[in-house]
């Protein structure tokens, strides 16, 4: 499941860091990306709502270290990509 | 001007503003960027194109929003994340564009607010687009 998940996020990272190569695993994070700064960051969040429908809170993303953190936070809110 | 902090803004706030391209601000910012182009320069020129009179720099009339959004809505407390926008139809040199900015939804997990806008001279569109802004320091 986490693997379709995966798939269908992977555009948005895509797009909101301008790069149409990037690899989207579950051990990447905003240390790995060259785009990812606090703006871009803003980004990524708003149009990951808007692709899932899901809302999160402010301490529910800063405890995520990772892709994977993301993607289980999702999977527990319901998502299934 | 607004001053708002993120609690305090709602879906469907909206700011308007209308702008008039006059002869001494389009020659102003023609040479603040340096864009002579005679489309923008020479109304004879202009009108061989097919054109009313001189066209207005597109950048010209999209940079009126960053003004909006930076005193109004969302207001100087904000940055802007990111902007898009079409350019829909020419405004010619002594038109007034009429400006709209409306909150479409926010993002509060990130303070975000996304936006959308539109610009008409009377009846006609001229510029549309979204923009995404953010509160740095929240609320």
């Amino acid at each position: 499941m986490n693997e379709k998940i995966m798939d269908s996020i992977t555009p948005i990272f895509r797009e909101v860091f301008d790069d149409p190569s990037l690899m989207v695993t579950k051990e990447l994070s905003a240390k790995d990306v060259k785009n990812w700064d606090s703006l871009n960051h803003i980004t990524l969040i708003v149009e990951l709502e808007r692709l899932t429908g899901l809302s999160f809170s402010t301490d529910e993303l800063v405890k995520l270290k990772d892709v994977g953190d993301f993607v289980q936070l999702l999977a527990e809110k319901g998502y299934r990509g | 001007m607004g001053n708002y902090c993120f609690n305090e803004l709602s879906v469907g706030m909206t700011s308007e503003r209308s702008y008039i391209f006059t002869e001494q601000r389009v020659e102003e910012f023609s040479t603040l960027i340096d864009d002579k182009a005679p489309v923008h320069v020479d109304i004879e020129f202009a009108k061989s194109q097919g054109f009313g009179g001189r066209v207005v720099h597109g950048l010209f009339v999209q940079s009126v929003l960053s003004g909006m959004l930076g005193n109004e809505i969302p207001g100087p407390k904000s940055v802007i994340n990111n902007i898009s926008m079409k350019m829909h139809n020419p405004v010619l040199v002594g038109q007034a564009v009429n400006y709209k900015i409306e909150i479409t939804a926010l993002t509060p997990s990130v303070a975000a607010i996304s936006l959308s806008f539109s610009g008409m001279v009377e009846e006609k569109i001229v510029i549309s687009g979204k923009a995404l802004c953010s509160f740095p320091n929240s609320p």
